[in-house]
This record gives structure tokens, C-alpha cells and sequence, in this order.
């Protein structure tokens, strides 16, 4: 067994071993003791699972980086497809991006989550970070769709965590949504079986040049269906706008970060692998794609714009991001695939910073209205400070990393020759603005709207939000990931970065390398 | 070559504001730490600044026989997209020496300003101060346009925060109008860099080789660049933030915007016009005539900029508001001189000498102004011109040193206003004669005519604020400005003295800025120094003056000045009735776009409310089947009724061999079945209408919601789970099919 078959099993089986252990320790707390025993060995193992999970991918993007490949095999699920995992350079990409925004998420959570039903939220994240895992290194469709699935129906937990009404609503949208687009997924996973016969991940598609054109259509189609659910690809998005005001903060992070991304991965993986690319310009289905994420991209745009909850704001934002990565796909060529990965990764970290923001405004004051955060800066300013960065870079005010996938992405679509996709990129940076930019004017210099002239201060506000300031874990994943935020834009070019990273899998997949 | 520690010099310059940024933010940010303890006081903060500043002007001097010798300073730094470049150039050292003397100035006078300003706010100044500086300094020192634009878009963003500085009404107005235009300019001009980068270009001094079939793309790459640029320099149409946000600056920050911030726009024009889009003679006829029509949209304009600004100038009753609108004709003045410049093609070395000249003349002359006036304010405690009035007596310094900067912008031979005026008037005259016909005897005109306006706005002003009555107790009261105010306004009426006095002390600076682009250097000195000695200009300055005169006391006399500007021309309103018209489209699409979900939406649920009745159906009549069949036969209902559950059951029960136990779990079964379904359905109905309803619901409602109804949704989110489960089922049996298939 070589080092890579090692650190991908390791980063597959540490996140479960995990979960197994956080159900063996026992919740109730012991008389006279803040926080259960239990519970913190179980933070413990959570986070030592989460930091084991981030170094194994970080090492296998390293590795992937000098060239080295692996295919390993694990189970025969029929007798023609077996349960594969594989590493590769977008791979790699995705599932470092997911365990380090998961590991950043986890060391939130342990600051954040309290109350009941800890145990089976903590099971759900590390299933869930296993089945991220299992997503970015599938081998073949089929183990893409297990794993697909899994994250898919384990992140119901997640959404309902709560479990008020509107949460278990919002994940009753989520898991039919879901399902539907499983099913479609599902289906188009057995046509391809059935007119290729093959489902493994070939860069330049998988079916014979003699095809049929429109069940190749039909296939496309369902794929392109399935996974526009779960990458808020307009008019499926519906679900995006309940779950992620629902969800706690770290999950609603990871929900933006990794679960909606994932989706987008899943059109990377099919359109290039299962596809290819000449295929898909013969098919003439790639404007179609296009034309739904432009109109993603402006209308889920406007429509953040007129959010009060600030989550359902970065929540309509992340279906405008995701946009562009669709967007960027649809071009089919090499740099805006290029842009589209190394959005992926920038946006999950960016978005996941704001929603991290997002939970502690809400945390130190109670509510989520727009009103609610006004002046919250001076109580609150290394949240605040790093809401701003994340809102810059969002934008993509250079050097933060919004700026590097944004340059990218216009630099694709000129070389696409398709200027015009430009203008969308740009009103929907601009309509960014429009609707991050006033929360960061309340947080710093609206005043008097949370306290009425005359009404003396309630005591509890102010120490909430001394509270919250005051927890290590929340300022820690904050200024981590604001600083992975100026980080991965000062350095996107050096060796080792997402660029790098992206750039070796868009010349993969265009055949160059 | 140079040793790298010279080519590091710019770099170093751009640290320096950065640095004590740094050291500021964390002398308020760590209050326990000893050493930052000075920077923590008042006084301490204040002088920071102005070392600062001071230090860096002090450097950019240093530079200044390096960049003369070599011609450009480079480093790169490897960051962001590849490498970072920068590069400092004649030009760039230029704006780069005016930034640091007007800095320097201004940060005094803020010292003085800012005196009972609470602790928090002038530290925020401070460091806005530092960082603004800092991104200008990028923005000078840029090799290529992602640098630029990097240092572009921190100023414009940075320098919102001195407009709201004050956190006035008026100031969150202007503010927000400022970040619009200045965020509207900044994605033009990152558009603009991207299809250079497209187009192959990207170097700040490399022109942009024409290809004929994508002339197109490249005449919109100058637009975007043009427009960008264009909006920080207040260009005609895009200069609406600018009145707005200079009056409700503070005055030190009034002067860094007009006297330096303004130059970054022009700066960035005249990059774009000689860099990318610079045609070489070499170049190929259409890249030449693409030039030429450059130039000439450049230079007009430049010139119904400086028309329109010095009309609006004259029609202002505050000091300041009249002061920026006269910074936006000045502003016209510099665009007239580079389109001149352009559109002369090879002969364009006097454009651009007028046009540099005057980018630094008025950098001086109106920060000078700018802190005159905030001198005023602070002593009488209004800019209106009507409550000010005879201060020239209660503030004779402050009078002195305006009227030296007044002297400078009406263009006062000996003066340096006068020389540059007069280099850019040449610059079109020459234009005009070369006369292709495109009208430019009538420019020449306008400029005439501008500079008669311009005389006459500043005498307003003059008048308005030093001389006659004064209209106020707080004029009448007024005393002489603190000794800091006067002081930072020495440096800069010197400089505008010298600069008139011995106008080619810019020639070097000047000619090697020519010499890196191509063109020749020789005349500059002579261009430069001639005007004072040269009598047609010296008639038509005096003629200008008294025309100026006249037409401010006739325009006094007929109460012109009382007049308003009627509401229609006004671009605000236009601006204002599109966004308005904009936003009622929108309003209505999504109005329309709501209509047509909530119609979905209704769908769904009516699907869903089907769906509940027919399992309940569906339940009722199994549950009747069930009970109708004789007991022995159940397995054989079941086979014929619940097809899934059969193939799996009958086996089970054949190896029982009839056991009556067995059969009889089947009615249950099959009943806990139904029940869990038309309880799905149920469930589903209910939160999907639940859904609908809750993108309406406050918190509030939903707090209550969920203490009523926590019992009730934790019994069905079992069913939820029960659903999975059925779709994994399902999922399963399809699976199975498919290993069926791959197996045949």
C-alpha cells in the first residue's frame, strides 16, 4: 500500500471512526459540572478527526501537485463497477477545500453549538465530512453518486438541527428537493450505463462517437437537473433561501461552502469526464446551461438585495456565486474552468467567513434582522473586521482572493470570445456590493436603531456580546478564515495554491495534461 | 545597473504609510503595550502622520537623480496574479512628489482640525490618511494595470471614509453617491484591465498592437478605462460625487481629495492614453487614426468639462462646493492638455508638458485653497460665502496665503498657474492649426472663455469669504487660525511662487516622463519658461483677469448669483429618475417572477394535498382488503396488493408453513405502511404550506410557532426519516437492476 492509498483511507475512516466515537460517550451531565465530561472528549475527537481529515488532503493536493495519481479499489458494488477512489488535481482541490473549511467549521461549532441533541449533530458533520471526502476522490460515477447521496441526505440533520418549525419546514423543502435531484442524478447515472457501459471518469467522455445525440441529450439533461438542485442553479434553488437561515452557523458554512459546491463539482466531473468535451460542443447543450446561470447570477442577485435576514442575504448570495461557476463551465475553456475551480475554492471560504460573522452577530444579539446589527462594530470588532474583508473580497477588491477567481473567470471569458458574459460577471460583483456592502454600513455606522432614545441598555445584551467576543473557538475560525481570505489572494499564484491546483485540473481535463 | 536596493525605492515608499498604519492600529489596539504608548496620545498620532508623510517626500526627493538617470526604478514582488509590478517613472515621481508635499500640509493642518475631534474618529482619519496615501503611492508606482488597479480601487474605497468622516446626513448622502460613481469606476476599470489582458496587453509603458479584428474590443477596453479613470478625475458627467463629497469632507481631507485624488484619475488617463493605447509611428495606420480619435474625445471632453465646472463654480453660495466645482474645470484643463497631446500625435510633447504642469500647479494651488478655507471654517464656523465676509482683517495671514493660491488658479503671471494655462493653450492652438476640421478654433475659444469664468468664480470667493461685511457673529468673531493651519499652508504657497518663478525646475521630471514614451524632450524648458516673457500670453492673462472682473461685479450687480440652477439640467436628477425607473422594471418583474412561484408554489402544495388524499385512499382500501380477506389468505393478497413488500414476505411465509402468527402480522404491517404514508403526505402538505407561509413570518411568529408546535413536528419528523428510508429503498431496488443489467 502505497503513502497516497494510505492518506486517502485515513482521511476517509478518521471522520467515521470519529462519528462512532462520538456516539459512545455519554451526554447527561455529571451534578456540579458546566460541561459534560463526555462532551468534551468527544469536541476532542471531533476536532482531532477534522485536523487528521485536513492534513491527509492538504498532503494528497501536495502530492497531486508532483504528478502522482492513484486509483484504489475498495468493494465491488456489481459486477461491473466497483467502489473506486481515486485522487486527482480537482479532486484534490475539492476535498482540501472541504476538510479545511469543515475543520474551521468544527473548532466554530465547538464555541457555538450548545443544548440538546449535540450527539447526533456531531455524528451528522463527521458523516458528512466523510462523505465530502468520498465525493471529491470518487473514482467512477456510481461512487460519486453513493457518496453524492449520502452527504446529501446526512445534511438533513444539519438543517433541522434546530428543529422549530421552520426549520424542520425549511428541511422538509430541502430533503424533497434533494431527493428529486438524487433521483434525476440517479437516473442519468443509468442511462449512461446504459448507452455507455461504462462508468468510470475518462477525461473526453465516456460514450462512443456513434451515440445517440438526443439520449445523450436526455442524459445530459438529467444530470444537469440533478446536480442544478443541490448548486442552486436557478429555478431550482428553492431550497437554498429556508435552509441556510435555518441551519446553525457552521452548518449553514458548510451548506454553502461544500454542500452547494458540491453540486457545481458534480457538473465539473460530469461535463469533462463523463462527457468530455467535444461531446458536449457537438451536443450544443452548453448555452442552455449557460443561459440558466446567467439568470442566476442577476436575478438571485436582486434578490438578496431585498433580504432583511442577513443568512437569507449570504444564502442568495451563494446561489449568485455559484452562478459563476456554472457560468464558467459552460464556456468550455481551459482558464474559465480554471476560474470556475479556484472560485469554488475562494468563494467556500469567503462565504464561509460571513456566515461565521453571520452566527455571531445573531449570537450577541438575539435576532437577525438587518436592524438588529446596527452599530454591533464597537461591540464586536474583530467580527466585524472580518465581515468587512470577506464583504471586500466577495466583491473582489484585490489582493483579497475574490479578486484572483474573478480575474479568472473574466479572463476565461474573454478567451471564450464571449465578452458579453463579462457584463454578467461584473453586475453581479456590483450587485455584491449592493447587498454586502449596506450590512457593513450598519455594523459600523448606523446607530440608535437597536436601542430606542431614553430606554436604558438591557442588561443581558451587553454581556451577550461580551460573550461572544470573549469565545476562543468563534474568534478563532473567524480570523482564520478572514486571513485565508487575504492569504489565498496574496499568494493564489504560488505553488501549492488553489490556482495551481485548478490550472493542472482544467489542463487535465482540456487533454493538456 | 542600478543596485536592487535603489529599484526596491518605490516599494519602500508604498511600505512607509502602510508601516505606521500598522503601528497606529496597534497602539489603539493593544493599550497595555509601553512602547506604542506616544502614538496612543493626541499629539502623538498627529505627528506620526506628518513624519510620515514628511519621510516619504523626503525619499521621492532622494529618487529623484535615479529616476533621471535611469529613466525607471522597477521591482517585483511575486503576489497575487503572478507578480506584483512596480515601477517608478518620471511621471509617476512626479504625483507622487506633489502627493507627498500636499500630504505633509494637509496632515498638519489636520492636526489643527481635528483638535477636539473624540479619540476614535481621528484615529479612523489618521489611519484613512495613511492607507489613501499608501494606495495612491501604488497607484503611481504601478508597471502594469493590475497593480494599478489594485492601488486604485483601495484609494477610492479607503477615501470613502474621509467623506463620511463627519457622519453628518448630508455627509452619509454624499458618501453613498461617492461609492456608487467610485464603485461603478473601479469595475470599469478592471473591466478595462481585463481586455488589455485579453487583447495581450497589461504593461503600464507597452503599446497595445492593433488586431484588425478585434479593434473593436480594443476601442471598448479604452472606453471602460476611460470612464473608469474618468470618474476619479471628475470628468464632465461623472463628477456628480464630487461637489457633494468635498463639501462634506473635512477641509485637511477636502484638500487630499481635490489636490491629489483628482490627479489619480488623470494619472490613470494618461497612463491608458501612453501606455496601451500609445500609437508609435510604427504603429499602422488604424491604430494611429484610433489614437487621433482618442485624443480628440479626450480633449473635448476636457474642454466641456472645464466649461460646464466653472459654470456650476460660479453658481455656488459655499466656499467649498464652489471650490470643487472649480477642481472639476481644472480637471477639464489637464484632460483639454493630454487630448491636445494625443490627438497631435508626434507634436504632442506640449500637450503633455501643459498638461503635467498643470496636474501639479493645481494640485498646489487648490489644496491650498481647500485648507484656506478650512482655516475659515474653523475660526468663523461656516463656509457659506453669505455669513462670511471681511476676514481679510481678523485673519491676515490666512488672507495672504489664499490670495497667493487665488492668484495662482485665475492664472497671475509670475504665478504657476499662468504658465501651465498658458502651455495648454498653446497645445490647442497648435491643435487648431493643424485643423482637420473638427472644430477645434472653437476650443480654443471655450478655453478662453473658462479662463474668464474661473477669474471670476475665485473673485466671488475672494470676496465672499475675505472682503465686504461680514455676514455673521461667527464671521464678526472670528480670529486668526491656530499657528499649524497657518504653517501647513506655507510649504504650499511657495511652492505655487517657485513654480511660477522658476517653472523649469519640472523640465527634467517632465522631459524623461516624454523621452519614456517616444516623444521629443527638447523644447519642455522653453515651453515651460517662455510664457512669462512671451507678450500674447501675458495680454491674454491681464485681458482674462479683467474680463473676470467684469463679469463678476456685472453678475453681482444683476443679481445673477441669487439665481439657482433650474432642476432639470440637473445630472443627480437624471441619474435619480433612471435608478428610479430601473428599480420600479425591477420591482415589476419580480413582481411577476413572485406571481408565477407563489402559482408554483400553489401547484406544489395542491400535488402534494393530492397526494395525501390519494394514500389515504390508497391506505383505506388496503386496510379494507385486508380485512375483507379471509385469514389463510392473506400471502396471497398481499402478493397481489403490495407488490414490494410480497416477493420478500411469501418466502417467509411458506417456511412458516401457514402459522396463523405470521399471516397475521401481514394486515399490520401493511397498515403501518399506509399509515406512515398518508402521514408523510400529511406531513408534507403541512410543510409545504408551512414554507410558503414562513417567507412571511417575523421571528417572532416564528418563537411562538415553535413552542406551540415542538411536540407535534418531533413526532413527525420521524416520518421524515421514514421517507428517506422508502427513497433508499427504492434507490436500492434500482440499483439491484442495474447490477441485474451489468451482469446480462
Amino acid at each position: 500500500m502505497t503513502a497516497t492509498a494510505a492518506l486517502l483511507l485515513v482521511a476517509l475512516l478518521a471522520p467515521l471512526a470519529a462519528a462512532l466515537a462520538t456516539l459512545g460517550w455519554p451526554e447527561p451531565t455529571p451534578p456540579g459540572r458546566l460541561v459534560p465530561s463526555g462532551l468534551r472528549w468527544r469536541r476532542a475527537a471531533m476536532l482531532a478527526a477534522g485536523a487528521v481529515t485536513a492534513v491527509c488532503t492538504l498532503a494528497l493536493a501536495a502530492l497531486v501537485q508532483r504528478g502522482e495519481t492513484h486509483t484504489l479499489s475498495l468493494l465491488q458494488l456489481t459486477p461491473h463497477t466497483w467502489l473506486t477512489l481515486r485522487v486527482d488535481a480537482a479532486g484534490a482541490l475539492y476535498a482540501a477545500t472541504a476538510a479545511v473549511l469543515w475543520l474551521l467549521a468544527l473548532v466554530y461549532a465547538v464555541g457555538y453549538l450548545h443544548g440538546p441533541r449535540l450527539g447526533r449533530v456531531h455524528a451528522a458533520l463527521m458523516v458528512c465530512l466523510a462523505a465530502a471526502i468520498g465525493v471529491a476522490y470518487a473514482g467512477n460515477l456510481l461512487t460519486f453518486f453513493v457518496f453524492y447521496e449520502l452527504l446529501s441526505v446526512l445534511t438533513y440533520v444539519l438543517v433541522v438541527h434546530d428543529e422549530t418549525p421552520a426549520a424542520l419546514a425549511a428541511g422538509l423543502k430541502y430533503i424533497v428537493y434533494v431527493l428529486f435531484g438524487g433521483s434525476l442524478v440517479l437516473a442519468g447515472v443509468l442511462l449512461t450505463f446504459a448507452l455507455a457501459g461504462d462508468l468510470s471518469f475518462t477525461v473526453g467522455g465516456v460514450f462512443a462517437a456513434d451515440a445517440s445525440a438526443n439520449a445523450l441529450r436526455v442524459a445530459f439533461a438529467c444530470f444537469a437537473l440533478g446536480f442544478g438542485v443541490k448548486a442552486a442553479l436557478m429555478p431550482l434553488h428553492g431550497w437554498v433561501a429556508d435552509a441556510h437561515p435555518a441551519a446553525p452557523a457552521p452548518c449553514s458554512a458548510l451548506l454553502s461552502g461544500v454542500l452547494v459546491a458540491a453540486g457545481g463539482f458534480g457538473l465539473v466531473r460530469v461535463c469533462f469526464e463523463v462527457f468530455g468535451v467535444a461531446t458536449l460542443h457537438s451536443l450544443g447543450v452548453m448555452p442552455w446551461l449557460g443561459a440558466a446561470a446567467a439568470v442566476t447570477i442577476v436575478v438571485a442577485a436582486l434578490l438578496a438585495l431585498q433580504q432583511d435576514d442577513l443568512k437569507r442575504r449570504l444564502a442568495y448570495s451563494t446561489v449568485s456565486q455559484m452562478g459563476y461557476l456554472t457560468l464558467a463551465l459552460a464556456l468550455l475553456g481551459p482558464i474559465a474552468t480554471a476560474g470556475a475551480l479556484v472560485h469554488l475554492v475562494h468563494h467556500a471560504f469567503l462565504k464561509g467567513t460571513l456566515f461565521f460573522c453571520a452566527g455571531s452577530f445573531a449570537h450577541a444579539t438575539g435576532r437577525r434582522g438587518m436592524g438588529s446589527l446596527a452599530g454591533l462594530a464597537a461591540r464586536t470588532p474583530v467580527t466585524a473586521a472580518a465581515f468587512t474583508l470577506a464583504t471586500l473580497g466577495m466583491i473582489g477588491v484585490p489582493p483579497l482572493s475574490g479578486f484572483v477567481s474573478k480575474w479568472w473567470l473574466g479572463v476565461g471569458m474573454l478567451e471564450s470570445s464571449a465578452p458579453a458574459t463579462l457584463a454578467l460577471l461584473l453586475i453581479g460583483a456590483l450587485l455584491a456590493a449592493g447587498y454586502l456592502l449596506p450590512v457593513v454600513f450598519t455594523l459600523y455606522f448606523a446607530k440608535g436603531v437597536t436601542r430606542p432614545p431614553g430606554v436604558a441598555p438591557k442588561p443581558g445584551v451587553a454581556t451577550r456580546s461580551f460573550e461572544v467576543e470573549h469565545r476562543p473557538p468563534l474568534l478563532v475560525a473567524i480570523t482564520v478564515a478572514a486571513a485565508l481570505t487575504l492569504v489565498l489572494g496574496m499568494a493564489a499564484s504560488a505553488a501549492g495554491f488553489p490556482l495551481a491546483l485548478a490550472r493542472q485540473a482544467a489542463a487535465t481535463f482540456f487533454g493538456g495534461g | 545597473m542600478l543596485a536592487p536596493a535603489t529599484h526596491a525605492a518605490p516599494l519602500l515608499v508604498v511600505a512607509g504609510p502602510l508601516v505606521a498604519a500598522a503601528l497606529l492600529a496597534l497602539a489603539a489596539a493593544a493599550p497595555r503595550v509601553r512602547l506604542l504608548a506616544p502614538l496612543r496620545a493626541a499629539r502623538g498620532g498627529h505627528a506620526l502622520v506628518v513624519v510620515t508623510a514628511l519621510a516619504v517626500t523626503l525619499a521621492l526627493v532622494a529618487a529623484v537623480p535615479a529616476v533621471l538617470a535611469h529613466g525607471v526604478l522597477e521591482v517585483a514582488v511575486p503576489a497575487l496574479l503572478g507578480t506584483l509590478r512596480f515601477r517608478l517613472d518620471a511621471l509617476g515621481l512626479t504625483v507622487a512628489l506633489l502627493a507627498g508635499l500636499v500630504w505633509s500640509a494637509s496632515s498638519l493642518h489636520a492636526s489643527a482640525y481635528l483638535a477636539d475631534e473624540q479619540r476614535g474618529r481621528t484615529l479612523r482619519y489618521h489611519l484613512t490618511s495613511l492607507v489613501t496615501f499608501a494606495a495612491l503611492l501604488t497607484v503611481v508606482s504601478a508597471a502594469d494595470l493590475i497593480t494599478l488597479y489594485l492601488g486604485f480601487e483601495w484609494l477610492g474605497l479607503a477615501a470613502y471614509l474621509f467623506v463620511v468622516h463627519t457622519g453628518s446626513k448630508a455627509a452619509e448622502a454624499a458618501g453613498l453617491k461617492y461609492l456608487v460613481l467610485t464603485l461603478a469606476g473601479g469595475f470599469a476599470v478592471l473591466t478595462g484591465a481585463l481586455l488589455v489582458h485579453s487583447l495581450g496587453g497589461g504593461d503600464l509603458a507597452a503599446p497595445l498592437a492593433l488586431d484588425p479584428d478585434r479593434s473593436t474590443l480594443r476601442v471598448v477596453a479604452a472606453a471602460c478605462l476611460l470612464v473608469g479613470f474618468g470618474v476619479k478625475a471628475g470628468a464632465l458627467g461623472l463628477h456628480t460625487w464630487l461637489p457633494d463629497a468635498h463639501t462634506a469632507a473635512p477641509a485637511p481631507a477636502s484638500a487630499l481629495l481635490s489636490g491629489v485624488m483628482l490627479k489619480a484619475g488623470a494619472y490613470g488617463i494618461a497612463r491608458t492614453l501612453t501606455g496601451p493605447f500609445r500609437a508609435d509611428a510604427d504603429a499602422g495606420l488604424a491604430a494611429l487614426q484610433q489614437a487621433e480619435t482618442l485624443g480628440l474625445v479626450v480633449l473635448w471632453w476636457g474642454v466641456a468639462t472645464m466649461l460646464v465646472g466653472v459654470v456650476m463654480a460660479l453658481m455656488q453660495r459655499h466656499a467649498k462646493r464652489l471650490l470643487a466645482y472649480s477642481s472639476v474645470s481644472q480637471m477639464g484643463f489637464v484632460l483639454t492638455g493630454m487630448g491636445a497631446a494625443i490627438y497631435l500625435g508626434e507634436a504632442g510633447a506640449i500637450g503633455w508638458t501643459g498638461a503635467i504642469a498643470h496636474v501639479v500647479n493645481h494640485g498646489l494651488f487648490k489644496a491650498l485653497l481647500f485648507l484656506g478655507v478650512g482655516a475659515v471654517i474653523t475660526s468663523a464656523g461656516s463656509g457659506e460665502l453669505a455669513s462670511l465676509g471681511g476676514l481679510a482683517r481678523r485673519m491676515p495671514w490666512t488672507f495672504a496665503l489664499v490670495l497667493v493660491g487665488v492668484a495662482g488658479i485665475v492664472g497671475v503671471p509670475l504665478l504657476n498657474g499662468f504658465v501651465s494655462k498658458s502651455v495648454i493653450h498653446h497645445a490647442i492652438d497648435y491643435a487648431a492649426a493643424e485643423g482637420r476640421g473638427h472644430g477645434l478654433v472653437i476650443a480654443e475659444r471655450l478655453f478662453v472663455l473658462t479662463t474668464v469664468g474661473t477669474a471670476a468664480a475665485l473673485l466671488k470667493l475672494t470676496a465672499g469669504v475675505f472682503l465686504g461685511r461680514p455676514g455673521s457673529d461667527g464671521a464678526r468673531n472670528a480670529s486668526e487660525a491656530p499657528f499649524a493651519m497657518r504653517l501647513a499652508l506655507l510649504p504650499l504657497g511657495v511652492a505655487v511662487v517657485a513654480l511660477g518663478l522658476r517653472p523649469h525646475l519640472l523640465a527634467p521630471l517632465v522631459g524623461s516622463a516624454l523621452e519614456g514614451w517616444g516623444l521629443p524632450s527638447g523644447s519642455v524648458e522653453r515651453w515651460l519658461t517662455s510664457p512669462v516673457t512671451d507678450l500674447p500670453d501675458l495680454s491674454a492673462a491681464t485681458l482674462a483677469l479683467a474680463a473676470g472682473l467684469a463679469v463678476h461685479l456685472l453678475a453681482r450687480r444683476f443679481g445673477v448669483y441669487e439665481r439657482t440652477f433650474p432642476a432639470w439640467a440637473s445630472l443627480d436628477r437624471a441619474a435619480l429618475t433612471l435608478a428610479r425607473a430601473v428599480r420600479d422594471a425591477l420591482v415589476g418583474a419580480q413582481h411577476v417572477g413572485g406571481e408565477v412561484s407563489t402559482r408554483a408554489s400553489h401547484v406544489g402544495a395542491d400535488a402534494t394535498s393530492a397526494f395525501q388524499r390519494t394514500s389515504a385512499a390508497v391506505t383505506r382500501l388496503l386496510q379494507r382488503i385486508v380485512a375483507a380477506v379471509p385469514r389463510r389468505r392473506v400471502s396471497d393478497a398481499a402478493s397481489g396488493d403490495a407488490a414490494s413488500s410480497a416477493a420478500a414476505s411469501s418466502d417467509a411465509g411458506d417456511d412458516a408453513g401457514g402459522d396463523v402468527g405470521v399471516h397475521a402480522r401481514w394486515p399490520a404491517l401493511v397498515r403501518s405502511w399506509g399509515d406512515a404514508l398518508s402521514a408523510l403526505a400529511d406531513q408534507l402538505d403541512r410543510s409545504w404550506r408551512l414554507a410558503l407561509e414562513s417567507g412571511r413570518m417575523t421571528d417572532d411568529d416564528r418563537e411562538r410557532l415553535a413552542r406551540l408546535a415542538r411536540a407535534r413536528i418531533q413526532r413527525h419528523s420521524r416520518d421524515v426519516g421514514l421517507a428517506m428510508a422508502l427513497v433508499v429503498l427504492v434507490w436500492l431496488v434500482m440499483l439491484g437492476s442495474l447490477a441485474a443489467a451489468s451482469a446480462v
